[in-house]
């Protein structure tokens, strides 16, 4: 099944991906995918790996590694202003017919 | 219905106000135990200490940044949300320290959106109250869309400016739509609520110029595209018109297709394009469009009366402030930061503190105060001062405080060293003279002569000594000579090739000669060397407010600085083409004629303006811009007898 938070990460997923049973197989090796650019996924300690195929992607990504820690704060920031924003608008647009200026 | 007393609002207001000056540079982990430390050559601590600092908790332990003028406070708008107001570096240059401060500009644009929107709001409201139906909705809804497009458009330009904001991800404009509706809905709130009495408060566009910090944009743009979208759509606008309006911006987009000239826009930030791409041409069209149709019906829409007189007071207090704060600026690091931001400036005021400063050569230097353009504020202090003797020759009494006021603007006229605004100041009053007093011949000759010995004075009587033949062709010669010749701009080779007894090279040789003796050959000259139209775009131009192509396409000799045009027409003919700017003068030539025959005053102000257009790049600042259209604006008005009472 695909993971959106892993298509946010790493990309689509390939139409040929096979999803590999990593955890079973001690000797598992990661191989380099010369068409995916390197990315860089943190734990939540701040812990840095940076992943050079999919499937690497993919496996740490469903395993809780995300975005870079400040890149979360941001979006998390860029949604709040978000909210801010549409609730000022709406509180706005109540209050200006709700409020009536008188001299004193 | 809730009532409130004015004056608690107005309590309230400069509460947030203050709020909005001191609290977001002072916010910082103050539980870290990292103290700023006394700035000296070991800037280690701030290069281990990154937004660990705030501003003021920097200036409470470093005092001497406040007013020594080798430290120099800048913004950093490539840093995080949370890194906002905080020290994000030091850096030493020689004997100059630069202290980098954390500006994300999406802070930024929510905070200058209220501060300015703040100020405005204590403008006096209209006595009709504004009741927002769907056509109001509809531009309000639809400008953010346009403006996201903007960002799109102009993405290697944002691209360093908002930090983590990935232009090609939806979500992110998704966000960016929300911020820039919150801008459009409340400056069109506030702004439409206040109509009446924004004609008056004008001048205060010079000392507030609204531009956001990292943003190619200024908030009066988004008000006046918003409002000139509602005109369009309630169909305002003639159908020929708007069908000529799509024939030239097809042939702008086509010849746009397949471009890619970048401009980093320096001080023309805000009213300038800094790509010239199809996406970018067609934001600057429809944002040029809908900003001049918005200050046009803005300031024409029928009102009870116009009053010019009430234009002097804001003008004059807008004027003295410019030139304090400019002062103030020059001398003290932290006001200049603040001036910038809260100012909306696009160009960070003078560190020059002398105004009387003269060159090795005894020249006088210019002097520009905080606003970016010496020639465009000294254009700026010449409207106040012929306002004020307008006002005198009409008889009205002119109080202590105006004639106070009015040293400051003459202080401020001879900083910036606006020659053609001091001559067109004195021909002005010397035409109103003679017009309203009907001197004899005597006094009417003695005043030519005594005008004509200032025009010879600031000329120069040398220069009038010259050989005719070098001052005229001095302009297309420096053309010729600051560029490269293995490719060299189409209109400097067609000069240049003119035989001799050609009536363009006439005119072309007059219009060198006038810039020989206003100083403008060689900035004229450069023009031509860098304006490279195809016969078509000479005749249509390259669209609205396209420097990127005119700096880009053709190489020339390096210049001492980025260099404008200096003259508005010549910015019109490259953005609009010979066709429209023909149109445009003789336009502008017959509303004057008839505007002469209403009201003497206002025709010589609009004269006093398109003089001062001719060697200036006015139409690139929004002060001026709005200014000068808002004039003409309501001439026009009064022209088509908008008005029920012209005083």
């Amino acid at each position: 099944m695909e993971n959106e938070i892993v298509i946010k990460i790493c990309g689509s997923y390939p139409i040929d991906f096979v999803k590999v049973d990593i955890e079973n197989n001690p000797n598992f090796v990661f191989q380099n995918d010369q068409g995916f650019e390197t990315i860089n996924v943190f734990d939540s300690d701040g812990n840095t790996a940076s992943v050079n195929s999919f499937l690497e992607c993919e496996h740490y990504v469903s395993g809780g590694w995300d975005v870079i820690p400040i890149e979360r704060a941001e979006t998390f920031y860029f949604d709040l202003f978000s909210i801010f924003a549409v609730l000022s608008v709406i509180v706005g647009f109540i209050f200006s017919k709700k409020i009536k200026i008188i001299n004193g | 219905m809730v009532k409130l007393k004015n004056r608690y609002l107005i309590a309230i207001k400069v509460v947030f106000l203050l709020f909005i000056i001191i609290i977001p540079w002072s916010i910082s982990d103050y539980g870290d135990n990292v103290r700023p430390e006394k700035i000296t050559s070991d800037l280690r601590f701030y290069e281990r200490n990154t937004c660990s600092i705030s501003i003021n908790e920097f200036l409470i332990s470093n005092p001497n940044v406040i007013y020594q003028d080798h430290y120099k406070i800048r913004f950093n708008n490539y840093s995080s949300i949370k890194c906002f107001g905080q020290i994000t570096g030091v850096d030493q240059i020689n004997h100059d320290f630069y202290i980098s401060v954390g500006s994300n500009v999406l802070v930024g644009l929510f905070l200058q959106t209220s501060f300015w929107l703040l100020l405005i709001s204590f403008i006096k409201k209209d006595e009709n109250k504004l009741s927002l139906k769907i056509k109001d909705f509809v531009p309000i809804f639809v400008i953010p869309l346009f403006l996201i497009f903007g960002l799109y458009s102009e993405i290697r330009f944002y691209s360093k400016n908002l930090y983590l904001i990935d232009l090609t991800k939806f979500d992110h404009y998704l966000n960016l739509y929300t911020y820039f509706l919150f801008v459009t809905f409340f400056s069109y709130l506030i702004f439409q609520n206040r109509k009446e009495n924004l004609i008056y408060s004008v001048p205060y566009l010079f000392l507030f110029m609204m531009l956001f910090n990292g943003f190619n944009l200024y908030l009066p743009v988004i008000f006046f595209a918003t409002y000139g979208l509602k005109e369009i759509l309630s169909g305002k606008l003639s159908k020929i018109f708007l069908t000529i309006l799509s024939l030239y911006s097809l042939f702008w987009l086509y010849q746009a297709a397949g471009n890619n000239y970048y401009l980093k826009p320096d001080k023309v930030r805000g009213l300038s394009s800094t790509i010239y791409t199809f996406p970018g041409t067609f934001y600057w069209t429809v944002i040029t469009f809908t900003l001049v149709v918005g200050i046009f019906y803005y300031f024409s829409s029928k009102k009870e009366k116009f009053d010019y007189s009430f234009l002097i007071k804001p003008f004059l207090l807008s004027g003295i402030a410019v030139l304090i704060v400019g002062y103030l600026s020059s001398g003290n690091p932290l006001i200049r930061f603040m001036t910038y931001y809260y100012s909306g400036l696009t160009k960070y005021p003078t560190d020059n503190q002398n105004l009387f400063l003269l060159n090795e050569w005894g020249e006088k230097v210019a002097w520009r105060g905080m606003f970016p353009s010496a020639e465009s504020i000294g254009e700026f202090y010449g409207l106040i001062l012929l306002l004020l003797i307008l006002k005198m020759f009409s008889h009205k009494q002119i109080s202590y405080l105006e004639a106070i006021f009015s040293l400051f603007c003459i202080l401020g006229l001879y900083a910036s060293n606006n020659k053609t605004a001091f001559l067109l100041l004195a021909f002005c009053i010397l035409y109103k003279y003679t017009q309203q007093l009907k001197p004899n011949r005597v006094i009417k000759i003695t005043l030519s002569g005594l005008f004509l010995f200032l025009l010879i004075f600031f000329i120069r009587l040398d220069n009038l000594l010259l050989d005719f033949n070098f001052t005229s062709n001095n302009m297309v010669g420096l053309g010729y000579a600051s560029g490269y010749e293995n490719f060299r701009s189409s209109s400097i080779n067609y000069l240049s090739n003119l035989s001799s007894n050609n009536v363009i090279k006439l005119l072309i040789m007059i219009v060198g000669q006038v810039g020989f003796l206003i100083n403008r050959s060689e900035l004229w000259g450069l023009f031509l060397a860098r304006y490279n139209p195809s016969f078509s775009e000479f005749m249509l131009g390259t669209g609205p407010y396209n420097l990127a192509k005119h700096y880009g396409e053709v190489d020339i000799v390096n210049t001492r600085s980025f260099l404008l045009p200096h003259s508005s027409f010549l910015n019109l003919i490259l953005f609009f083409g010979f066709i429209f700017f023909i149109f445009f003068i003789v336009f502008v030539f017959r509303k004057l004629i008839k505007l002469k025959k209403i009201n003497f005053d206002l025709y010589l102000i609009n004269i006093y303006i398109f003089i001062n257009l001719i060697k200036s790049d006015s139409i690139l600042y929004i002060s001026t811009l709005t200014t000068y259209l808002a004039i003409f604006t309501i001439c026009v008005a009064i022209i088509q007898k908008k008005y029920s009472k012209v005083i």
